[in-house]
């Protein structure tokens, strides 16, 4: 084989199962295994230069992260391979459902709702507490599996931080999704979050209450110009 | 029944405006008088109120003389509710309760963002748009969703418009500086690596000012404003581009102050197409802040039959979100 060809030998061979805003998904076979491979495809409206910062940022950030999270412990997908000249990586296929999809289809009851929550909220706080700052927390980026088991993916734009403001940004972040995309269930399933986030994160005082600061101040970017 | 009239007032903020459409939401009449608050990016709310007061008058007379009618002609009322400054806002809502108590007409107060989405709909003849306002005052993305408008994304810290206009004065460029800015970063050659800020669909640009400002007089100009221009740009339509993926609509409107930038605007197109997906973007003078957007809103809520609000409840909501506000005619 060429080299280089090893993307196309994958892609050739695999099948697309999603194609999201930056970046393409298959299900592969790798060395027998199933796996996924993510491949950040090109974007024409960005120079060249920027092109490829952000392509080859976002691989590395990701594979580091989905590694050291998997490391501690964390239900992330294994990572298997990832390749920062072709800005592709290759990771564990999980086999179950996504949450955004499974909410709004209404498969789960609202205990089991509840109980994914509370397991998210640990999840969650382990996370930052290794200071791995997710940056992009939305129930699209959650797949459930064994049960009620959530486990993260979508690291593309995750951070290295140990600061309460940035994990303050991350929970909030996903309040909003759940603000616009789960309207009915936000309030049942950010109490759940909330709580075991509480118990488990390090410093959660402090990031908590910097949530609630940049809550009230989000929603007035208006007022706050207006007064400046 | 014949033809139907609203009539719309808009004083959120440094713009005091009357406007009348039709039932078929042709613009009829359109008068602006915007208050001069000198080069400054801030604006002060008592002397907006005074300047809204003292125009209001002759403003609303232009917009029936231009349209030809009288005030009892108008089948109903709109005002802008909020976002906006308190003083500036409480001028268009006494007006508009003088009016409909005395002459007896439907009263309807509007969300002033609503106003733009809904124009920005309207005049490029979309359906059911996913609307990126980009101005001075907004940088957000929305989308209609169960029921409402709501918010996939925002900037966190400063509006594209406030970015550009805060580098502008610091190489000495003059309020408003977007104009001058695109003019400048065409000139640009060399792409200088610059913070880039997307947390999720929400932009974040106040670190990328910050970096740009501390290059000046190091590098040429010519290439900050571009590499500041392409990051800032390419967050912003990053930003949409996650936003549309989530949401799955077939237009984009572009509007505010910034849509007019032809790079930013040639980008969203780029992005646009391979998703297949429409960009349009309103005329210049559509962008900023006027009375057509009110009225039109006004319009909508006549024509879906949604109840006006008494005199006395026709109040002002300075902080109102649009996710607060329902939309009966969609
Ligand atoms: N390890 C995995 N196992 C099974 N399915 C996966 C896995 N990783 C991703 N997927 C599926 O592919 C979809 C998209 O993946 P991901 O969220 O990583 O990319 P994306 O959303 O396109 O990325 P971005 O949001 O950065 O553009 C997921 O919603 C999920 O359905
Ligand atoms: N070609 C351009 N490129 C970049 N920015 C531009 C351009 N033309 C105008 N702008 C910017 O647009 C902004 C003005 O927008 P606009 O008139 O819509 O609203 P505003 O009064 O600032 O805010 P709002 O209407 O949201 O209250 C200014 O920040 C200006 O610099
Ligand atoms: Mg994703
Ligand atoms: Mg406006």
């Amino acid at each position: 084989m060429e080299i280089g060809g090893l993307l196309e030998y994958f892609l050739e061979n695999g099948v697309m199962i999603s194609k999201g805003a930056e970046s393409n998904l298959y299900k592969i076979s790798y060395y027998g295994k199933v796996a996924v491979l993510k491949y950040r495809v090109e974007k024409k409206y960005r120079i060249k230069e920027l092109d490829v910062k952000i392509r080859r940022r976002r691989t590395f950030g990701e594979a580091s992260s989905i590694h050291e999270a998997w490391k501690k412990g964390i239900n992330v997908p294994r990572l298997l391979y990832a390749d920062l000249e072709r800005y592709y990586l290759i990771m564990e296929y999980l086999e179950g459902e996504v949450l955004r999809e499974a909410i709004l289809k209404k498969i789960y009851a609202y205990e089991e709702i509840g109980e994914i929550a509370s397991s998210l909220g640990e999840m969650i706080a382990n996370l930052h507490n290794i200071d791995i700052i997710h940056g992009d927390l939305t129930t699209a980026n959650i797949i459930i599996k064994d049960g009620l088991k959530p486990y993260l993916i979508d690291f593309g734009l995750s951070e290295r931080r140990s600061d309460p403001e940035a994990k303050a940004v991350d929970i909030e972040m996903f309040y909003r999704v759940l603000e616009s995309t789960h309207t009915e269930e936000r309030e049942m399933f950010f109490n759940a979050f909330i709580q075991t986030y509480k118990e488990n994160a390090l410093n959660s005082k402090e990031i908590i209450s910097r949530f609630n600061r940049i809550r009230r101040m989000g929603r007035y970017i208006e007022e706050r110009r207006r007064r400046s | 029944m014949g033809r139907r009239y609203v009539l719309g007032i808009e004083s959120t903020a440094h713009t005091f405006a009357v406007a009348i459409v039709d039932d078929k939401l042709n613009v009829i009449s359109d008068v602006r008088d915007v208050v001069r608050s000198g080069e400054t990016l801030g604006i002060d709310p008592k002397l907006t109120a005074e300047h809204h007061a003292n125009v209001a008058p002759q403003v609303l007379e232009k917009a029936l003389n231009e349209a030809g009618m009288d005030i009892t002609d108008i089948d109903a009322v709109a005002y802008s509710m909020g976002p906006g400054l308190g003083p500036a806002l409480r001028i268009g809502a006494t007006v508009a309760r003088a009016i409909a108590h005395k002459f007896k007409k439907p009263l309807y107060p509007v969300h002033h963002g609503i106003g733009h989405i809904e124009l920005t709909s309207t005049l490029l003849g979309f359906k059911d748009p996913l609307v990126v306002i980009v101005s001075g005052g907004h940088t957000s993305i929305l989308s209609f969703n169960l029921g409402r408008w709501r918010t996939y994304g925002e900037t966190l810290d400063i509006t594209l418009g406030n970015l550009m206009d805060m580098f502008a004065r610091k190489i000495g460029i003059p309020f408003p500086g977007g104009p001058k800015i695109e003019e400048i970063a065409r000139k640009g050659r060399k792409y200088i690596e610059m913070p880039y800020g997307i947390k999720g669909n929400n932009m974040v640009y106040s670190g990328l000012l910050t970096y740009a400002i501390q290059l000046i007089g190091r590098t040429s100009v010519e290439d900050i404003a571009y590499s500041l221009q392409e990051t800032a740009f390419t967050v912003l339509v990053e930003a949409t581009e996650r936003a549309l993926t989530q949401v799955s609509k077939k237009e984009i409107g572009l509007t505010g102050g910034v849509a007019s930038n032809d790079r930013l605007y040639n980008m969203m197109c780029s992005m646009a197409r391979e998703h297949g997906v429409k960009v349009g973007r309103l005329e210049k003078k559509y962008n900023s802040d006027n009375g057509v957007q009110i009225a039109v809103v006004g319009m909508l809520y006549m024509k879906s039959g949604y109840a006006p609000v008494p005199v006395e409840e026709a109040v002002i909501k300075q902080r109102i979100r649009v996710e607060e506000v329902e939309i009966p005619w969609r």
